[in-house]
């Protein structure tokens, strides 16, 4: 494995190695052994996903309005059922670009 | 192409256990920082609330909705970036599962939870159809030979840079990197939520990678240029 293809495999699987293809993690162990490149690209992706990872769940903005739950159920109560099924419109999958 | 998730068929009540954070889409703790949901062994699943639901217990519909309000309006609020359109998502997503509850079937369909995330990611990406950002040919690639520039930056200050980089993303990337960091979900967990192959889950979180990197390289460079200047 090359720097070039350990840095491809990097963004694909990210930086934990114990996600990759079982091939691919064992050629990128054996680069990581001789590359000080490769190892700095490990080095910041890591760095990366300890930062993406980091995020505090309880934070403020990550709480809704106190009264969030009330005004489903409110708004829930007044509503009669949708002949709709489960499998329609909230199923639909994502468009991709 | 081979996955690279050893879980490709994990369920999605299966944590990523090589994760630091692992929990369930049931909100079910596995080890980590207290979040998510925790549903008690004594308490009913989603799915038994759902039961319920269908013969029209607001009981049981007032239970499912606490139980994952916050954490559903928490995905919402980091795909949407905006605490008021994360409350219509939210909202519009519980309000079908009680307009739908007599088309509910538990018999082997999608689990409740990937229903729940599916709605709120999809509506989430109504919502940005198209950010305003760079697309990733626009990011110049820095003149920094520094391989390990972004290592030297401190923590923080990289998760704030990578706050801003992350709303220049596609919203389709966008979603991939929430469920993948956020919601420690497994590339076949994404993919079943998203409704993608594990291999084009693979690819934008490959893009998202890229960008990002890019991005914080440009962040970093252009705050050592301002050192400097200054």
């Amino acid at each position: 494995m090359t720097d070039e293809e350990f840095r491809d495999r990097l963004d694909r699987y990210g930086g934990d190695l114990a996600l990759w293809p079982d091939d691919a993690a064992r050629d990128a162990r054996r680069l990581l052994l001789r590359s000080v490149k490769a190892q700095a690209m490990l080095d910041a992706m890591v760095t990366m996903e300890l930062a993406l990872g980091q995020s505090a769940p309880d934070r403020l903005e990550d709480s809704p309005s106190p009264d969030l739950a009330d005004r489903i159920f409110a708004a829930a109560f007044r509503l009669g059922p949708s002949s709709r099924g489960f499998d329609e419109d909230g199923d639909q999958p994502p468009r991709l670009m | 192409m081979q996955m690279a998730d050893s879980r490709a068929d994990s369920r999605l009540d299966l944590p990523r256990e090589d994760s630091g954070v692992g929990r369930s889409m049931s909100g079910e703790l596995i080890r980590g920082r207290a979040s998510g949901v925790i549903t008690p062994a004594d308490e009913d699943s989603d799915e038994a609330l759902m039961a319920q639901i269908r013969s029209g217990s607001q009981t049981a519909y007032r239970t499912l909705v606490n139980r994952h309000l916050k954490r559903t309006y928490a995905l919402a609020r980091r795909l949407t970036g905006n605490e008021a359109e994360a409350e219509d998502v939210v909202q519009d997503a519980f309000l079908q599962v009680w307009q739908r509850r007599s088309q509910w079937s538990d018999d082997g369909g999608a689990r409740f939870t990937t229903w729940l995330y599916r709605v709120v990611v999809n509506r989430c990406i109504d919502h940005k159809r198209r950010p305003v950002g760079q697309d990733l040919e626009t990011v110049d690639e820095p003149s920094d030979n520094t391989p390990d520039a972004v290592s030297t930056i401190h923590r923080q200050q990289v998760a704030a840079r990578l706050s801003d980089a992350q709303t220049k993303l596609t919203p389709q990337q966008r979603a991939a990197v929430t469920l993948f960091y956020y919601e420690n979900l497994s590339n076949a967990d994404i993919a079943n939520v998203m409704q993608i192959s594990v291999g084009a889950v693979e690819s934008l979180l490959k893009r998202a990678r890229q960008q990002l990197r890019l991005l914080l390289r440009a962040s970093a460079q252009a705050a050592r240029d301002s050192f400097d200047d200054g």
